[in-house]
């Protein structure tokens, strides 16, 4: 299936912002739709002429959440947060360095026999990376402020599950660049559209800032990941796996388009699930939506477990039917 | 020898599951010893060596690796599970296992939704649950049994200056140390257990040692290193590319003095590196064979393995040479009777 090795691909590639190994495959896999552009923060768009001009912009954030060494101390390396990553699942994990040369480490964990009797979780700068290298290996091969990623290639669980790192934004990527290639498959799309794979929304949703400035559309819709069910949380506050995309209903979210999603899926009998938030967010479609004089935005989010962590989770069903509802969103909406 | 070591390693043998390994070891021995396999699943092993014994030694490693096992299936098809062995909370959390042919994955609540005091806190290991990917009960009830073991999902790695990085070097080292004395020539007859179930009580260790009724016995094992950044020279306990360890005591067993001095010297004879474990923290399957029946003289030697019991131990290739070396100088003058 080619939308799975496309998220394969995507998500085993390097994208701690500041690398480019996701954006490489992503320009592979757009450039035959139409021109692609990089931009200063780190981000990659496509614009593809279609019959009408008129632009739906569509974005997806791929840069994922990662490190940056702080200190280099001997063969041990120190890190900060670069977004937000869950420091209670780094102890004992694996995380390339991308220094000089790529390289192995993992962070230290002391065993149990010599543990004290304690559950307090370390703040990450108390934490740090083995590289297993001497002192001056170690300065040769790293500098301050190289990027750290984790080491997990992504995997297929049952059914239709796939665990791996950066799942979240990769799955939106892989949506958002489907959906392109099926309106493009017959001939020019209904209307323009640009494929905004933005940079730097872990840090604070920068890359679309500055994508939707340059591409100013009459239309956005924000792909990205939100909570899959899960134990001890609320269930009103996340989407269930496997059961279709998560549509946003919020103030900041325009209701018309987000009602004609809905309507899609219902004339279409396509899954979905509704998302109430209360305020903003929390994804690039809070700030897509006031660029210059505003933009008219949509959010779908596919459900992902473990979020923030080596081992997201999600359903590549919920990321093909989020292609086909934007596609078709896009054929009904531009008449 | 490495080969050994990385297939020993990237197979699954968490304790009372060790039939993997102990095929594997059975198939590299054969030829060169007589072996059989006793009640429990220890592998016993018999090498001729040019001359008889005056003592009997006992060459001792344990196959089992710590893991985890399924105790139940939730309603929305997530396991719920129990360590095998010693395992820290915070080793597992958002960690990838195998069981079977399958993945699974630790889940974790996503920390968006923790509370502040939740954040600086491990979740409780009872409350931790494998996602496979199922999406209820039946589904999951189609690939896994309750009583199913998970092992820790670990490539067999090289990095760094000569380090190597793997999920149950604790104790396949010891195995393919083992293994790689059977294939060599001995001037006597020696004796080997590749035992089981050491990791929840040196249980394997128990029996071995009665059926093979040992004079002397030598443990190889995986130790404890803590030789890393922030932990004070006073608690690293060992430390990695500083050759093999032995203790003079340790959480399971006082050891003989005269072995102990015996084991320096013969380290200084042959001019390898030991270092004398700092702290009797931990214990290994000696704690089980001395007191096997009316009492066998036994030494343990060991690698240093740092972050040991969990999915990624590390340890350094220069000093593997160091503990299978001083183990056969010992050997040689235990069955010669000369300690």
């Amino acid at each position: 299936m080619e939308l799975k090795e496309l998220l394969f691909k995507l998500a085993d590639a390097d994208g701690v912002s500041g690398l480019d190994g996701a954006l490489d495959i992503a320009e592979k896999k757009l450039s035959p739709l139409g021109k692609v552009n990089r931009d200063n923060m780190g981000g990659l768009a496509v614009e593809i002429k279609g019959i009408k001009d008129y632009t739906i912009l569509l974005d997806a954030h791929i840069d994922e959440i990662g490190m940056m060494v702080t200190a280099i101390d001997d063969g041990f390396i120190r890190v900060a947060k670069c977004g937000g990553i869950d420091v209670r699942t780094l102890i004992s994990q694996e995380v390339v360095i991308h220094g000089k040369e790529s390289i192995f480490g993992v962070f230290c964990s002391i065993p149990p026999h010599l543990k004290k009797d304690s559950n307090e979780i370390p703040d990450i700068d108390e934490m740090a990376i083995d590289t297993g290298l001497s002192k001056v290996e170690t300065e040769n091969i790293i500098s301050i402020g190289d990027r750290v990623s984790f080491r997990q290639k992504a995997v297929s669980l049952i059914g239709d599950r796939v665990t791996g790192k950066s799942l979240d934004n990769r799955a939106g990527c892989a949506a958002v660049i489907e959906a392109a290639k099926l309106l493009c498959a017959d001939g020019e799309p209904p209307c323009n559209i640009v494929v905004s794979l933005s940079a730097q929304e872990e840090l604070g949703l920068r890359g679309a800032r500055t994508a939707t400035y340059n591409y100013f559309p009459n239309e956005a819709i924000v792909v990205d990941v939100s909570f899959g069910a899960f134990q001890g949380i609320p269930s009103q506050k996340t989407g269930k796996l496997s059961n279709g995309p998560m549509i946003c209903i919020s103030p900041i979210t325009d209701r018309y388009m987000t009602n004609s999603l809905i309507d899609i899926c219902e004339e279409e009998n396509m899954p979905y699930q509704r998302e109430v938030c209360g305020s903003s967010t929390g994804t690039n479609a809070d700030i897509i939506s006031v660029t210059k004089s505003g933009v008219r935005t949509a959010l779908v989010s596919i459900p992902l477990l473990n979020m923030h962590t080596a081992a997201e989770t999600i359903s590549i069903s919920d990321v093909e039917n989020t292609a086909k509802l934007i596609a078709e969103y896009i054929r009904k909406a531009v008449k | 020898m490495m080969n050994n070591l990385k297939n020993l390693c990237l197979l699954d043998g968490v304790s009372g599951n060790e039939s993997k390994v102990a095929e594997y070891i059975v198939n590299e021995i054969t030829p060169f010893a007589e072996c059989y396999i006793d009640p429990l699943g220890n592998v016993i092993a018999h090498k001729r060596g040019t001359s008889d014994a005056k003592k009997r030694v006992l060459f001792d490693a344990h196959m089992d690796e710590v893991g985890l096992i399924i105790t139940g299936i939730k309603d929305n098809g997530m396991l719920t599970f129990s360590c095998v062995g010693g395992i820290n909370t915070e080793v597992l959390l958002a960690k990838r296992v195998k069981i079977g042919d399958l993945y699974g994955v630790i889940c974790v609540k996503p920390i968006h939704m923790l509370s502040d005091d939740e954040k600086k806190k491990l979740p409780d290991k009872d409350s931790l649950l494998i996602d496979i990917g199922a999406s209820s009960k039946k589904e999951a009830e189609e690939y896994i049994e309750i009583g199913d073991i998970a092992v820790f999902e670990s490539d067999y790695i090289e990095f760094g200056d000569n380090k190597i990085k793997a999920k149950a070097i604790d104790d396949r080292l010891g195995c393919a140390i083992l293994i790689d004395i059977i294939k060599s020539d001995l001037p006597f007859d020696a004796w080997f257990s590749f035992t089981v179930q050491e990791e929840v009580g040196l249980r394997g260790a128990k029996t071995a040692t009665f059926n093979v009724n040992p004079d002397f016995a030598i443990a190889i094992e995986a130790t404890t290193a803590c030789d890393i950044i922030d932990t004070p020279e006073n608690k690293s306990v060992c430390k990695l590319n500083e050759g093999a360890v032995v203790s003079f005591m340790d959480g399971s067993t006082l050891y003989e003095k005269s072995l102990f001095d015996a084991t320096i010297n013969t380290t200084k004879n042959i001019g390898k590196k030991i270092q004398v474990k700092r702290g009797t923290s931990g214990g290994n399957n000696a704690g089980a064979i001395h007191l096997t029946k009316n009492g066998v003289r036994t030494i343990s030697l060991s690698i240093p393995c740092r972050y040991l019991h969990s999915p990624e131990c590390v340890i350094d290739k220069r000093d593997i040479e160091s503990v299978r070396d001083i183990a056969v100088g010992l050997f040689e003058q235990m069955a010669d009777d000369r300690i």
